[in-house]
């Protein structure tokens, strides 16, 4: 039982990495572009 | 409106297409952990970490490889592409390392009672993931683009050559890693499947940070471009006369 324990851990710190960091990457890219979006007024 | 209208970051069907096609392949994966693979007799149920620990440290692997190859691309072409390039690999190294630890720490903890022990092959993942956390801190720490590309392309070079060291040191000391293992074959079948998700996630992390690292150098070169005009960049001395511009 107490394995269980240890593979629950395991198992959510690492979907909580690596899904944590998938958006953490989309939240930058979106605020990215919104500092740097094009001018559409011009157009 | 001023040229720092937002916009929306829209994906493409094929982005939005491969992100959904990894995330279900992972829960398949999770499943097929959780309901196909046996439970191994004599560690138990904490035995099925190995599917997650040995796909992320393979990728771990390769994007420590990808680095490397990001370092020469740069010292070879000398373009910022690869710096960029190098650069993305090198926080996916850091963060796939971290993983490759931490569920070493757990399995370890659980099967031998022990959450570290200074065995050659943590020893050589520790250093592994010391020298990319290094990699990825001394980057902004230097200011000039071209230096920090030199350095960091020197620097990722060197730092590749602790991967062997890694792969090698079970083979060639003793350690608490097996040097080969045998499976069943419900095992073999969920671990070779585990590496398509982990892989597919390595990947289109590194596309997310690649593409990030694209943007943030367009912005910077427009900044620096905005700040200078279209003028040639001059060095006022003391004594008046400029030194820049007169190329």
């Amino acid at each position: 039982m107490n394995g269980l324990w240890y593979l629950l851990g395991a198992y959510s710190i690492s979907i909580l990495l690596l899904f944590g960091y998938a958006a953490s990457l989309w939240m930058a890219t979106n605020r990215l572009c919104t500092r740097s979006g094009p001018d559409r007024s011009r157009a | 409106m001023n040229a720092l209208t937002p916009t929306r970051n829209t994906p493409s069907m094929l982005t939005l297409g491969y992100w959904v096609a990894t995330v279900a392949l992972f829960v398949g994966i999770l499943l097929m952990i959780a309901f196909y693979a046996p439970v191994e007799r004599q560690m138990g149920i904490v035995q099925k970490i190995f599917y997650l620990h040995l796909p992320v440290a393979i990728n771990a692997f390769l994007a420590a490889f990808l680095v490397f190859v990001g370092s020469i691309g740069y010292l070879w072409y000398r373009s910022m592409w690869w710096d960029d390039f190098a650069a993305a690999a090198g926080k996916i190294t850091v963060l796939f390392c971290g993983i490759v630890l931490l569920t070493g720490m757990f399995w370890g903890r659980s099967a031998w009672g022990v959450w570290w022990t200074w065995s050659p092959r943590l020893t050589f993942s520790l250093v592994l993931f010391l020298l990319y956390v290094v990699y990825v801190l001394i980057r902004p720490a230097i200011h000039s683009a071209q230096r920090r590309a030199i350095v960091s392309a020197v620097y990722g070079i060197v730092a590749f050559l602790d991967v062997p060291l890694v792969y090698l040191s079970t083979k060639l000391m003793p350690d608490v890693h097996p040097a080969s293992i045998s499976l069943e074959p419900a095992m073999r079948h969920t671990l070779l499947l585990a590496f398509l998700p982990v892989t597919l996630l390595m990947f289109g992390l590194l596309t997310a940070r690649f593409r990030l690292n694209r943007r943030l150098r367009t912005l910077e070169e427009s900044q620096l471009e905005s700040s200078y005009g279209s003028q040639p960049l001059t060095i006022t001395t003391p004594t008046g006369p400029t030194l820049g511009g007169m190329a």
